[in-house]
């Protein structure tokens, strides 16, 4: 496994593990059950079973670019006033329990889980977004080079 | 190439030159049966006819009138003989109404060339043609869509031109570039290829070092066996021209004859961004991950584990679903009938370089 990051998502994190983000707080109900409907591989993509069903199937680009945009979901609550920093807590546990689930579920094969903070000028700073796909050759969502994202803390891990 | 009538079993192809006239007349054999050259206000120059054969289209693609020698082009008669219409220009007449307004009227009125109505193509025949009588288009946007589209797919959408026109010759100015990159790259491709092979030796001969020039090496075959420089030209040459083939082609299948323009390829990086809009229940969000490699988008999304997300398609302006299947009718009346979500999707347009 792998984990990188930009400095964005480093300045995010305030100098704590990430052992320590997410020993913070229990998953979220809404996300447990998220990650309890499972996932499902449709023509050698992998969703989250939720979405598939809601969001389709069929190629968006590229299957990467089809399996990002069905797997990608932002964790927040509008309206509902949290401690800050919770959704990134939840993003991340997210994120690392996904990656338990991937490795139980297609072992010996590599995913690419994606955890986005907001950082843009008039952005949503609270808001977390968590997205995966398969590790595919001649195919990427992010560039290799994380610093050229400029408006999102980024946290990529690598089974 | 077109195919004209002449007697009931002739069958004639016309070659125009850069205006559109009349240059050599084949027949089903291709043989010539007439060639035309013209002065550049239209005067035939030669007209060499072998046999009796006259084609009537002539100067710029117009029908020539042998009994009184004007040509006619459609809202008025043209004299080449005088370069000058026998009648005004109907736009220039018409200023004053409400046919005339606007851009056109400023093109109309700042430029003294057009301020005789009577002048045949600004005076520039050889920039200008007037396809129908009412005023004139411009030959320079052909040459302009077709440079530009060569521009862009050789330089790998690096150099793009800044000039744009929503003209006819532009257009297909573009598709000819495009399928003008095709061919160049292809050759490029077979040239890089052959120059790798005599480089690396197989070529036969005794060593020599071949002089690096530009886009490759100078390789003379049976004179050089093995070059470092040869070879490393050659696939580079060779990868250029399968990419600049891919470019054209990518334009060509897309539609976008005008070069590889990609929602966002001007946008910056964004793995995904929330800060366009929000609303109850539902924001618009931006994705913009890999600009000018993966088109960004923008689109919709309603709050929930199972949040539906809706693509929006800013060139129809209309949503539509990841699999390409627009929303109903009412279901995109309704998106986009709620100012906060097009303020919002316009909002994402405008960050991704739209």
């Amino acid at each position: 496994m792998k984990i990188e990051m930009n400095k964005l998502m480093v300045k995010r994190l305030q100098g704590k593990s990430i052992e320590e983000w997410i020993e913070k707080y229990p998953l979220a109900r809404r996300l447990k059950t998220l990650l309890k409907s499972g996932l499902i591989e449709v023509d050698g993509k992998v969703f989250l079973s939720a979405f598939s069903k809601t969001r389709g199937h069929s190629a968006y680009e590229d299957q990467t670019g089809s399996e990002m945009f069905v797997n990608k979901f932002h964790i927040d609550n509008p309206g509902k006033k949290m401690s800050s920093g919770y959704y990134l807590q939840q993003g991340l546990l997210f994120a690392f329990s996904l990656k338990d689930l991937l490795i139980k579920q297609f072992p010996g094969t590599s995913f690419k889980i994606i955890v986005n903070t907001d950082e843009g000028e008039d952005s949503f700073p609270d808001v977390c977004n968590v997205g995966f796909h398969k590790v595919r050759p001649g195919e990427f969502w992010l560039k290799p080079d994380l610093e050229g994202y400029k408006i999102n803390g980024l946290l990529v891990i690598t089974t | 190439m077109e195919k004209v009538s002449g007697s009931p079993a002739a069958l004639r192809f016309i070659h125009p030159d850069n205006l559109g006239g009349t240059r050599v007349v084949t027949d089903a054999s291709g043989n010539e049966v007439q060639t035309l050259y013209y002065q550049p206000f239209g005067e035939i120059r030669v007209n060499n006819q072998v046999g009796t054969y006259n084609e009537k289209r002539k100067f710029t693609g117009h029908f020539h009138d042998d009994e009184t020698s004007l040509e006619y082009m459609e809202a008025r008669y043209y004299t080449a003989g005088w370069g000058r219409f026998m009648a005004e220009d109907p736009v220039f007449v018409a200023i004053g109404s409400s046919a005339v307004t606007g851009a056109a009227l400023s093109k109309l009125l700042a430029d003294p060339q057009a301020l005789n109505s009577y002048t045949y193509a600004r005076n520039n025949p050889l920039r200008y043609t007037d396809p129908d009588g009412k005023f004139w288009e411009e030959i320079g946007d052909f040459i302009s869509g077709a440079g530009g589209a060569v521009m862009n797919n050789f330089s790998g959408g690096l150099v793009q031109n800044t000039y744009e026109s929503n003209s006819g010759a532009y257009g297909f100015g573009k598709t000819t570039g495009n399928v003008l990159s095709v061919v160049a790259g292809a050759i490029e491709t077979a040239a890089g290829a052959v120059e790798t092979i005599l480089s690396a030796g197989i070529g036969g001969g005794g060593l020599a070092f071949c002089a690096v020039t530009g886009a490759g090496c100078a390789v003379l075959p049976g004179t050089s066996s093995i070059s470092v420089a040869g070879i490393a030209g050659g696939t580079a040459m060779a990868v250029h021209g399968g990419n600049t083939v891919g470019n054209a082609v990518n334009n060509l299948t897309k539609g976008n004859s005008g070069g590889a323009k990609m929602l966002g390829e001007n946008g910056p990086q964004i793995d995904s961004s929330k800060t366009v809009g929000q609303g109850k229940g539902w924001h618009v969000d931006i994705e913009n991950a890999a600009p000018g490699e993966r088109p960004g988008n923008v689109h919709y999304q309603e709050f929930g584990n199972k949040g539906v997300k809706y693509l929006y398609d800013h060139e129809k302006n209309l949503f539509k679903y990841q699999t390409g299947e627009y929303l109903s009718k009412s279901q995109n009346k309704q998106l986009l009938g709620n100012s906060g979500v097009m303020k919002a999707v316009n909002k994402g347009l405008k960050m991704l370089g739209e």
